[in-house]
């Protein structure tokens, strides 16, 4: 969850000055959380595409409905967090769009990794694998696991960000990542015996 | 923030997750879905200027229809009534009293306004008590200008106002006149002047 700085105005502050039509204030909004709600898109879909989408919906939403949005019940972030699940899972279902694997996004171009070549293209085929079984875990089990895995929220802010109760956030979180080892551990195996048939190949 | 210490996994998996989140922060959001949010506000906003002005529009509308109400009408009674043409004006020559009231009112020379087709008198307007003609008020409009028939019932003594010799301006009654109005509201003359009857009873 972005850090917002002292000198910054809080989100509530942003909220009540963008309801009264503020466009700094929305932009401010946007500009705090768009990462996070993007990210979370597009590890959920795995497809950039789609998180573009979702990041403008999610925000439309919220300038549609930004005089629902509570702030003594929950965060902001948490907030954007539950509408970025419920577009991402109702634009899924809608384009019955199922994963493609090979099309699961690649990270990005800079990314920080081992200055050997070697070293680097596994680290790179790591994050490719563990980003396929991310994508491929169900949806119940993915999102629990990218909100409390990889963004960092607690059980409790991912249960109020998914509407359930921490107890089942916490038998999820255990589930998902028993499954997320295993399809890293299968795709581990596919690889090693993809590069042991290559060299094969190549010896033969 | 994080949650409880991380059930026992691979080690490589806990690497690799370790990495991806690394890696999840240097994803950068395409600039061309800020710009579309914030088209998208400034449309929202843009609708929502009218939409607080519902009130303003409203009256627009109702001034409108008043004013469309007012033209119609105002159409409608012109074609109604006989379009006055302008002659020359004739200065008033002479006045000579009404039967029932102790005034007078001027005696119609020339006509200043000739109506086409003549409208047909009703029969009680052509009652021998009753004096039609022309009085100038103020200056004929001679440029053809639209004129309009107002009929009000004005107490006698008000006719001192229109230059009319009244014989005793103490006197009670009151007189019907139809009174031809320029568009500048100014009375043009006074074509009919009908005193009321008073149906009190007599000592």
């Amino acid at each position: 969850m972005p850090a917002v700085e002292a000198t910054e105005p809080a989100d509530a502050e942003l909220v009540r000055r963008a309801l009264a039509g503020d466009r700094d204030a929305f932009e401010g909004i946007y500009r705090r959380y768009h990462a996070v709600v993007y990210r979370f898109a597009r590890m959920m879909s795995g497809s950039p595409a789609v998180a573009d989408d979702v990041t403008q919906e999610v925000f439309m939403a919220l300038m549609r409905d930004l005089g629902r949005y509570e702030p003594q019940r929950a965060g902001l972030a948490t907030y954007l967090y539950g509408v970025a699940r419920n577009v991402t899972r109702a634009r899924l279902r809608k384009e019955q769009r199922f994963v493609n694997l090979e099309e699961a996004p690649a990270g990005t171009s800079d990314s920080v990794g081992p200055t050997d070549p070697t070293e680097a293209l596994a680290h790179s085929q790591d994050l490719i694998r563990l980003r396929q079984a991310i994508v491929a875990l169900p949806s119940r089990y993915r999102e629990v696991v990218i909100l409390c895995d990889l963004h960092d929220l607690s059980y409790a802010e991912a249960a109020a960000a998914l509407g359930s109760p921490v107890g089942t956030v916490r038998s999820r979180l255990h589930r998902g990542r028993n499954l997320l080892a295993e399809r890293f551990r299968a795709a581990d195996g596919d690889r090693s015996r993809s590069v042991v048939g290559s060299v094969a190949r190549c010896l033969a | 923030m994080t949650a409880d210490p991380r059930d026992s996994g691979p080690a490589d998996l806990e690497r690799a997750l370790r990495a991806l989140v690394a890696d999840e922060r240097r994803v950068r959001v395409p600039p061309h879905v800020h710009a579309a949010v914030m088209q998208a506000w400034d449309r929202a906003m843009s609708s929502v200027t009218p939409r607080r002005a519902p009130r303003r529009v409203r009256l627009a509308v109702v001034a409108a229809t008043i004013a469309s109400a007012a033209l119609i009408i105002t159409v409608a009674f012109d074609r109604r009534r006989p379009e006055p043409t302008l002659v020359d004006p004739a200065p008033i020559a002479s006045m000579e009293p009404l039967p029932s009231a102790n005034m007078t009112l001027p005696e119609i020379e020339a006509p200043v306004v000739r109506s086409k087709p003549p409208r047909r008198r009703s029969r009680a307007e052509r009652a021998p008590r009753t004096t039609t003609g022309i009085v100038l008020v103020a200056d004929p409009i001679l440029d053809g200008s639209a004129l309009s028939v107002v009929r009000v019932r004005v107490p006698l003594s008000a006719l001192i106002n229109f230059g009319i010799p009244v014989p005793d301006p103490d006197a009670q009654g009151s007189v019907d006149l139809e009174m031809l109005v320029g568009e500048d509201g100014i009375a043009r003359t006074i074509r009919r002047a009908v005193p009321v009857t008073t149906s009190e009873p007599q000592e």
